[in-house]
């Protein structure tokens, strides 16, 4: 019997399969077991009404609808971190020409960004900036201040290349100096006759030459705003990205350098001061990558005064991950599934997506970023295993188009012909009919399948793809709508926090769908009623897409020709009859209309045909697979314990799952129910070996764990044995407890004592071998703590575990 | 052309004494090595000394001969950057990128830079040169005498911050203070710090006893004089924050009162001159807005007045109110009025506006919470503030400061897991651990337990007696460090109690607590307790490399981001503190 006992397939249902979309979900998200033979074949039972290429199809279909969604995710992300790229790479560019008058002495800039998750975007997107305004000094325009063009060299610098002060001015100086296409040709310097390749006055030696090439080039450019004092300090700008400089703070761990913190911070002490003290000469900037938050500022903690004194600091805050995700959650995706108002959904009209996440998805990312990891990371990678997971079903070929891979609708209608997909054809010939008529089934249920035609059941689901879009436009439009009055309106302003947005938004979704939207809007006063009505033509009057606009023409009549009926804002103002007689008819019609107008379009979008094919409905989060497996946020050590514990349940367990995505047919291959719990010798050797242990007190003397862990091994083999051979299990028996009590009978002839004592040897060389790996695989699952001093003795390290 | 008029005019008040005490040792026999001390504001001495030494041996000085060498500790790290900087400004040798930054070679090209012997071999070519007639190496320090050319010439070393030596070049502290004697040359070295000699003396009297010099502690009046005298004469040098007329010469009396009164103010925390200049540069741009506002206001109504008036300004009516503030009795009527000092009752009102505001500012700008410039940026004084009656000044105040508030970041970001985890950090590091089972014990048994033990184990001293040392809160003496199980045991009873309703159902935990303990064993939390470790809101205190042991954390944060932390996650902080605030 095999130790490993989790991962065990009952059955092994073909390797091959592996090829398909499951098991590029394994590698794209890195979160599932790298061996998992049963969970992947686990899918295949979909291959049964699978096309004969449906994985490869569907593969593409993800990768079509993922790429766009991705992109999506980062122009919002990108929009998101604009204006503070553009204050950093102000404050950059103007650190030393935009300087307090009246300073006593001047200061080194630094600019400490804290951009919880996703900073490496924003430092891509300022870099770039730079880049730009680099690139833009040629040809920049006359009438400009030079100092405005200030090129700005940068360098990064990790907390890797650090580990002490002269390696880290190393790394500054020669980062700038030898950098293959700098400004300045590199000269040949003797290793010992030179200024040393730490000294900070080679950087100022190549920056005054720098000023000098540089100056020259100007003249070139610039005849007429040449102003060489002032701009040879701020041509450049030295931008020294010292990405996470304060090792303590960066994330990719500064452990590795193995410095004592101490010496780290003394080292950062000093750096600062070299650095300070050349300020004047050398322009240099510091932008850093704090990953500790800003309030209670890592670097007022960290540095003392004297230190700080040195420095202009500047804490920047780039939005949290909360408002990134929430943000990334309203503009990407996103409909709020059926009428459950329980998603925080907002959405970009603009944007289309492929696939629409449904609310128990939307539910667990946004539960999981409030609650353990607001990063970008963690939800991108959320939404793609959403995906992914998705993209299991055969029929999602059809995500993005109903062409089935080929180049035409014929094809593709011959593909479906084709025997092979036969399958495939039938099920979706069902989807079809039943959608258009549920009573179908019935019907069609006794009669032998008729061949469907293909190419009428591709232009359904085109039709049906098209009748997706529309409701799910439809549904933004109307979300969109109900926030517009829910803001203006009603007088929830927009300026609170993001938890209380969002339960705004649920409260407003409760009141839509009992109405009472119309009872609070006919109570509106003349000035809100033209605030929301402007509000809501501008709406309109801005949407993008040309479709949208035709489709919302209605709306957008109806607006105008209330805004005509209102009487003018300023007249009542004056008379202050907010309820005069006109306005609440206007109001009432326009109340009427709103809550007609929203009802019709909050329908459940599992009411389309095929709905499942762009939409994830209440599909829960692929994030659990089996009760003690988890692909997403696990419970390892517990898991390992129980499994340990209790190896038969997961095995049983294992095949439900199994039996849940096979069907019923398999249902018997495994235990039943109404097993009984099995016994200790049942379970597998590193399972036996781990109930030993956990009735050990801390220390376990080994030599006494064996003699346990033997005890059950004898009582394995005489059942498997059975009633078999009883001299020679009780001989094995005998042995096996030698060492517990002496007395051992001499019944047996002398013959078969011969041969039961080779068998014995054997048995016990069994025993220990087994022994030894049990005790390994237990060690190598950190079960097992040696002591230095007792060499027979390990040490438990865990204890309390619930049984 | 005497010593003293080059000392003077560069010497700042309060200096005096120390400037011509250098001098006259400087420029006849000076000892070998002199330490100068100054606790207070060590810049400034530098800053001195430096001046000095520069007049001292400025080529035209036929008194001197000679050249110095002016190095900081801090950024020498080490024996090759010391002996580099030394020698290269001894000789006014200045790198050039085009030679490849080659060091001063002397003339036969040797490296001086090797060791110590090296560098005393150094000295000595340097105290030998020549200075040769057109020489292509000249600097500040150069020394180009003609005369006495067989004589060596003075040499002097100023180490500044010499405390640091200890630390950067330790093996280079004995030998600096024996520089003379080493390398028989004329050669002084001179130590400047705020730490005293005693502080970093090397054992066993290897050095020799310097020459001490204490800088004495600045008065009043010189502190008033050196802020006074660094008033920017340059307006050019404005920034886009502040008015181009923010340092007007007409605002300089204005600008030394300001200075009398910020110095009553902050005195009492701090008499750095360069502390209580950085506070000016913040708070005066705000200070005299409003009279260049009202300025401002004046020349626009003349303007107005002298285009009404077709070109005769001379009939413009003097009805203003501010222009009587600002600037009674100009010539106004011939042509645009001029910025004058203001009057005694605007600068008194002024004053009284102002000075709550520079206590703010003393408490943000000392410790550089924030540096000046945001903080004038936050801090700008309401637009036309002397034209605002008096009982608005207040509100006006307050809706400035108001529309630029600081932006709300940080730690309220974390996620909800994060505080938790923050403050069951927080209470593991000030609660002593015996009393865990107490503090958060839930269940029959402990329960019985915690009643006994507080029946036999009275914590407090019977009133009246002294009962040993005053017991000092653990909150107030610092965190103590706790083991990983722990921390995660308190998390576990602060989510049981506070977080089960918050989280998605999940049938499939039956037992009461067990979905807790699930939660709490996963990956999320771990990952959650490096991430904070990572970002030092917990501190790690075992060593990172052992996975053997059961790493250990203190808490990084204090008790007032706990209690916000422990509110915004619904935690009764201080019923969960064995000695509550």
């Amino acid at each position: 019997m095999s130790s490993t006992c989790i991962y065990i397939p009952p059955t092994e249902s073909g390797g091959d399969d592996r090829s398909g979309s499951p098991s590029i979900c394994t590698n794209h998200t890195g979160l599932s077991h790298e061996d998992e033979p049963g969970i992947t074949p686990s899918y295949s039972s979909f291959q049964v009404r699978d096309l004969p290429d449906g994985p490869n199809l569907r593969l593409e279909a993800y990768r079509v609808a993922w790429a766009r969604c991705f992109n999506h995710i980062h122009s919002i992300i990108r929009t998101l971190h604009a204006t503070l790229t553009a204050e950093i790479v102000d404050q950059i560019n103007m650190s030393y020409t935009d300087v307090l008058p009246g300073l006593p002495y001047p200061e080194g800039s630094v600019i400490a960004v804290h951009a919880q998750g996703g900073s490496s975007s924003l430092y891509a997107n300022v870099m770039q900036q730079l880049d730009d305004t680099e690139d833009e000094m040629p040809r920049g325009d006359v009438s400009n201040n030079p100092a405005h063009h200030n090129g700005a060299l940068h360098i990064h610098l990790y907390p890797a290349n650090c580990p002490n002060l002269v390696a880290t001015m190393k790394a500054i100086v020669t980062g700038f100096v030898d950098c293959e296409d700098g400004p300045v040709a590199n000269v040949k310097r003797k290793p010992t006759t030179s200024l040393a390749n730490y000294d900070i006055n080679l950087l100022r030696a190549w920056y005054d030459a720098l000023g000098q090439y540089t100056l020259s080039c100007m003249r070139a450019l610039w005849p007429n705003t040449f102003r060489p004092k002032s701009t040879l300090q701020n041509w450049s700008c030295f931008c020294m990205i010292l990405n996470s400089l304060i090792p303590l703070l960066c994330k990719t761990c500064f452990t590795s350098a193995g410095i004592p913190s101490t010496v780290r911070l003394a080292l950062y002490k000093s750096l600062r001061n070299v650095d300070s003290m050349h300020i004047p000469r050398l322009p240099l900037v510091f932008l850093l990558d704090l990953s500790s938050p800003t309030t209670p500022s890592y670097i007022h903690r960290t540095y003392p005064r004297s230190t700080l004194a040195l420095l202009r600091v500047r804490l920047v805050s780039a939005p949290s991950g909360a408002t990134v995700v929430k943000e990334v959650l309203d503009k990407v995706d996103t409909s709020f599934a059926s009428l459950i108002p329980c998603t925080d959904t907002f959405f970009d009209v603009d944007f289309e997506p492929d696939i629409m996440p449904g609310a128990r998805i939307l539910d667990y990312i946004i539960d999981f970023t409030t609650r353990h990891d607001a990063s970008l990371d963690a939800l991108i990678t959320m939404l793609q295993l959403a995906y992914m997971r998705h993209f299991d079903e055969p029929l999602t070929c059809f995500a993005s188009d109903e062409l089935l891979g080929t180049t035409s609708l014929s094809l593709a209608a011959s593909k479906l012909q084709s025997p092979a997909s036969r399958p495939f054809l039938d099920s979706l010939h069902t989807r079809i009919v039943l959608a258009s008529n549920p009573d179908a089934i019935a019907g069609t249920d006794g009669a032998p399948p008729r061949a469907p035609d293909a190419a009428q059941l591709l232009t359904e689901v085109s039709a049906a793809h098209t009748e997706f879009r529309r409701r799910a436009r439809g549904m933004r439009i109307a979300l969109r709508v109900a926030r517009i009055v829910q803001r203006v309106g009603l007088g929830h302003q927009g300026t609170r926090k993001d938890r209380d947005v969002h339960m705004d938004d649920l409260e407003m979704l409760s009141l839509v769908l009992r109405g009472r939207v119309a009872r609070e809007l006919r109570k509106l006063s003349v000035q809100q009623l033209h605030a929301v009505l402007a509000e809501l033509h501008a709406f309109f009057h801005e949407l993008a897409s040309p479709v949208l606009r035709r489709e919302e023409e209605d709306a957008r009549v109806r607006i105008v020709s209330a805004m005509a009926q209102l009487p003018p804002d300023d007249l009542i103002a004056e008379a202050e009859t907010p309820t005069s007689p006109a306005v609440t008819q206007v109001a009432t019609s326009v109340a009427e209309w709103l809550v007609e107008y929203l009802g019709e379009r909050f329908t459940r979008l599992e009411d389309c045909a095929l709905w499942d094919v762009w939409y994830t409905g209440s599909s829960p989060f692929p994030a659990e697979l089996m009760r003690y497996m988890k692909l997403v946020n696990p419970a390892p050590r517990v898991t390992v314990v129980s499994a340990l514990l209790r190896p038969h349940d997961f095995m049983h367990a294992y095949s439900q799952l199994k039996r849940r995505y096979t069907g019923a047919a398999e249902s018997t291959d495994e235990g039943d129910d109404d097993t009984p719990a099995p016994t200790l010798w049942m379970h597998p050797d590193t399972s036996i070996l781990f109930r030993r242990y956990m009735e050990a007190g801390r220390m376990v003397n080994v030599y006494d764990w064996f003699e346990s862990f033997a005890v059950v091994l004898e009582d394995q083999r005489r059942r498997q044995n059975g009633k078999g051979d009883k001299g020679k299990e009780k001989a094995g028996q005998e042995d096996a407890e030698m060492d517990v009590d002496e007395d051992g009978e001499d019944v047996d002839e002398d013959a078969e004592a011969e041969t039961d004592g080779e068998e014995a040897e054997h048995w016990k060389v069994e025993v220990q071998a087994r022994f030894i790996r049990a005790l390994h695989e237990l060690d190598y699952m950190g079960f097992v703590k040696h002591t230095g001093r007792k060499a027979d003795h390990v040490i438990r390290t865990v204890y309390d575990v619930p049984d | 052309m005497t010593t003293e008029d080059v000392a003077d005019a560069f010497v700042p008040a309060g200096y005096d004494t120390l400037v011509a005490h250098l001098e006259i040792l400087l420029s006849s026999y000076p000892p070998p090595f002199i330490f100068i001390h100054d606790p207070e504001i060590p810049r400034i001495t530098c800053s001195v000394v430096h001046n000095l030494l520069s007049n001292l041996l400025q080529p035209s000085q036929s008194s001197a001969r000679g050249s110095f060498a002016f190095v900081d500790a801090v950024a020498t790290f080490t024996p090759r950057l010391f002996y580099d900087t030394v020698l290269n400004a001894l000789t006014g040798w200045d790198p050039k990128w085009e030679d490849g930054c080659e060091n001063w070679l002397g003339t036969d090209g040797q490296r001086w830079n090797e060791n110590l012997d090296a560098f005393l071999h150094g000295l000595k070519a340097v105290s030998m040169q020549k200075p040769v007639k057109g020489s292509d190496t000249s600097g500040k320090g150069k020394a180009r005498a003609t005369v006495a050319e067989d004589e060596p010439h003075r040499m002097i070393l100023v180490v500044e911050r010499a405390e640091r030596l200890k630390e950067t070049v330790p093996d280079l502290l004995v030998p600096l203070t024996r520089l003379a004697e080493l390398a028989q040359v004329d050669i002084t070295t001179i130590f400047i710090s705020d730490v005293r000699w005693e502080g970093f003396r090397p054992s066993l009297g290897a050095s020799p006893e310097p020459y001490y010099v204490d800088v004495s502690i600045l008065s009043k009046q010189a502190t008033i004089d050196i802020m006074e005298s660094s008033f920017p004469a340059d307006t050019a040098s404005s920034s886009s924050l502040t008015d181009p007329d923010t340092y007007h010469s007409a605002l300089r009396p204005l600008y030394g009162h300001f200075i009398s009164t910020l110095y009553s103010i902050c005195s009492p925390f701090t008499r750095d001159p360069h502390e209580l200049m950085y506070i000016v540069a913040a708070r005066w741009p705000g200070f005299v807005q409003p009279v260049l506002d009202a300025h401002r206001r004046q020349i626009e109504e003349w303007k107005r007045c002298s285009h009404a008036t077709n070109g005769h300004p001379s009939d413009m009516p003097p009805s203003d109110a501010s222009e009587d503030e600002a600037a009674p009795g100009t010539e106004q009527e011939a042509q645009e009025p001029l910025l004058v000092p203001p009057t005694e009752d605007v600068r008194i009102r002024l004053t009284r506006l102002f000075t709550p505001s520079l206590t703010a500012a003393l408490d943000a700008l000392y410790p550089r919470l924030t540096n000046a410039e945001d903080w004038a940026r936050m801090h700008k004084s309401p637009p036309d503030l002397l034209a605002v009656p008096p009982a608005q000044v207040p509100s006006a105040f307050q809706a400035a400061a108001d529309s630029s508030g600081p932006a709300e970041g940080g730690i309220d970001a974390l996620p909800r897991l994060a505080k938790f985890v923050l403050v069951a950090a927080f209470l593991a590091s000030t609660n002593p651990p015996k009393s865990d089972m107490r503090m958060f014990g839930r269940g029959p048994d402990e329960r019985a337990k915690r009643r006994r033990r507080r029946v036999s184990s009275p914590r407090k001293p019977k009133p009246g007696t002294t009962g040993g040392a005053v017991k000092i809160p653990q909150r107030l003496l610092g965190p103590t460090s706790f083991p990983l199980d722990r921390l995660i045991a308190i998390l576990g009873v602060l989510l049981e109690e506070n977080d089960v309703e918050t989280r998605p159902v999940a049938p499939q935990y039956t037992l009461p607590g067990e979905y807790t303990d699930m939660e709490i064993s996963r990956v999320a939390v771990y990952a959650e307790i490096m991430e904070l470790a990572s970002i030092r809101l917990l501190l790690r205190t075992s060593s990172a490399d052992k996975l053997d042991n059961t790493p250990t954390f203190k808490c990084g944060i204090s008790y007032d981001v706990a209690l916000r932390l422990a509110r915004d996650v619904g935690v009764m902080l201080n019923d969960l503190m064995w000695e509550p605030a």
